[in-house]
């Protein structure tokens, strides 16, 4: 069975379902893309607004009024690093389609 | 009865309650399971709502022009719409929407099978009742050949030995979907028909209960806690559902069984329960399981046992052709297959050709009751189920003796 050599610890699960996908758009195949692109956008949008919130929640909550030293602010190395990991896994999840449909395309190779 | 309620108009929205089993989520995936409901709602009320002024205003005015008559079914009534980007929008919002809800729950559960698998093991011994998994129990084809409502793996899939991921998959997925409409332990619809068998038969008091396609136990709990003093057990084919929903009924304290076995043919003997009860798992089955399952409820049913099944209303009842459109869409975009196409089987007719006595049978209607969570917002507080405008569908029928 393919997962004897999976341990819990190295799980992967997929994220994709079995089973013929919809065609949304029959005559604009791209636009299929394009929608799933931005879809994830507009979400992740919302969550980095309820992070931004809750930030200033608990600033507020401790009296601190952040909004001028946000303006100047400039994260150190650590804090530049930090950053591009973060993006690169938010590109990732941005355009997940994309990557599976090039995982799918090197299954059928 | 309280006057019925506009899921959109409801002041306030229930939390999921975060029992043992549920992943812990980090702040970013709770925010994301936020905006993905509120993505899900938007996209829904253009669906189930907005699009009829597209259909009445531009779908159907193009199709009669074209073929000089109106659509004479809901078929052609779709096809029309189809022709309009409105429509081919909603519904690739609709399934990206669902493909979204699913993969973010993945990220917790991915990250937080170690833990739950030890909190499963931890639980098991305090549950009381039996697990019984079955690993030669033959997949049915109706789950082999797409995974139902796009959920990855479906019921059934086992990456690792005592697997739970899937049931845990359901359980925070199928909050999300729902909006938190069904409560904090999204059980409210479950307790729509149990409540109907309760108020149509007070004196009814089953001592063995079987629940068909538990899943992860939400309808099974409702059960228990309706009828305390019964022995209750969920049966479904997928393993890692029914071991979570064992550990999750430890959780809440409730002795409850679980089984991995074919609601079309069991291994109990003839006449072992007193209630057989399902609960939106006759669309998830197919043409040819719908009977024999209804045939295996009346040969588990002990002498005046009764068998009741609820499941989403019948769109051949529905007479305008945009609502049935709507309701039916989960049949092409969310692998639901046999979505309404199970009620192109007549059940009435099906439960006499299991046994069932004719005038023993009843084929009706309830409407579904949503959860309304209290003012004060606490876990503590009880919550208020209200009726909506949705019906469900109740199959009931009572076994002679």
């Amino acid at each position: 069975m393919s997962s004897d050599k999976v341990t819990t610890e190295s799980l992967k699960i997929s994220r994709v379902a079995k089973g013929k996908r919809p065609v949304s758009y029959p005559q604009e195949p791209a636009a299929e893309r394009l929608l799933a692109i931005v879809s994830a956008l507009v979400t992740e949008v919302a969550v980095l607004r309820d992070r931004q919130d809750t930030m200033e929640r608990l600033a507020n909550a401790k009296g601190l009024i952040l909004a001028d030293e946000i303006e100047v602010f400039e994260p150190d190395v650590d804090g530049r690093s930090a950053r591009e990991a973060w993006r690169q896994a938010y590109m990732d999840r941005v355009f997940a389609i994309l990557d599976q449909e090039v995982e799918s395309a090197a299954e059928s190779a | 009865m309280n006057k019925s309620v506009n899921p959109r108009e409801l002041p306030r929205v229930s939390v999921q309650h975060h029992h043992a089993m549920l992943p812990d989520e980090t702040h970013d995936e709770r925010a994301r399971a936020e905006a993905i409901k509120s993505f899900r709602a938007k996209v829904g009320k253009l669906f189930y709502q907005d699009g009829r002024a597209v259909y009445d205003g531009v779908a159907k005015p193009a199709f009669e022009k074209r073929e000089g008559r109106e659509p004479k079914d809901h078929h052609e009534a779709r096809k029309a719409l189809r022709d309009t980007t409105f429509f081919q929008t909603v519904t690739g919002l609709r399934r990206v929407g669902q493909e979204m809800m699913w993969s973010s729950v993945i990220d917790s559960v991915e990250r937080e099978t170690p833990v739950l698998m030890q909190r499963a093991k931890e639980l098991a011994p305090k549950n009381g009742g039996t697990l019984k998994t079955d690993p030669d129990l033959p997949l049915p084809s109706y789950h082999d050949a797409c995974d139902i409502h796009v959920m990855p793996g479906g019921y059934h899939t086992d990456r690792v030995a005592d697997d739970i991921g899937q049931g845990a998959i359901l359980d925070r997925g199928a909050f999300i979907y729902h909006g938190g409409f069904p409560g904090r332990r999204f059980d409210a619809q479950a307790k729509t028909s149990i409540f109907w068998l309760k108020e149509k038969f007070s004196d009814f008091a089953p001592k063995t209960i079987l629940d068909m396609g538990c899943c992860s136990g939400h309808a099974t709990t409702a059960l228990k806690e309706a009828f305390p003093e019964a022995e209750v057990t969920g049966i479904d084919v997928g393993a890692p559902v029914i071991r979570y929903g064992y550990a999750r009924a430890a959780a809440y304290g409730l002795k409850v069984n679980f089984a991995q076995m074919n609601a079309e043919k069991t291994s109990y003997p003839d006449a072992s329960f007193d209630l057989v009860y399902s609960h939106i798992m006759f669309h998830e089955t197919s043409y040819k399981a719908l009977p024999k399952i209804i045939a295996e409820c009346y040969r588990l049913l002990k002498p005046g046992g009764v068998m009741l099944h609820a499941d989403l209303p019948n769109i051949n009842q529905i007479p305008d052709f945009y609502q049935r459109v709507v309701v039916n869409e989960d049949n092409y975009d969310n692998n639901e297959p046999f979505w309404m196409t199970m009620h192109d089987r007549d059940w009435v007719a099906d439960s006499i050709a299991a046994g069932f006595a004719e005038d023993q049978i009843e084929l009706t209607s309830t409407p579904l009751l949503l959860a309304l969570p209290p003012e004060s917002g606490s876990m503590d507080d009880p919550e208020q189920l209200v009726p909506s405008p949705l019906h469900f569908s109740i199959l009931y029928a009572r076994k002679e003796g």
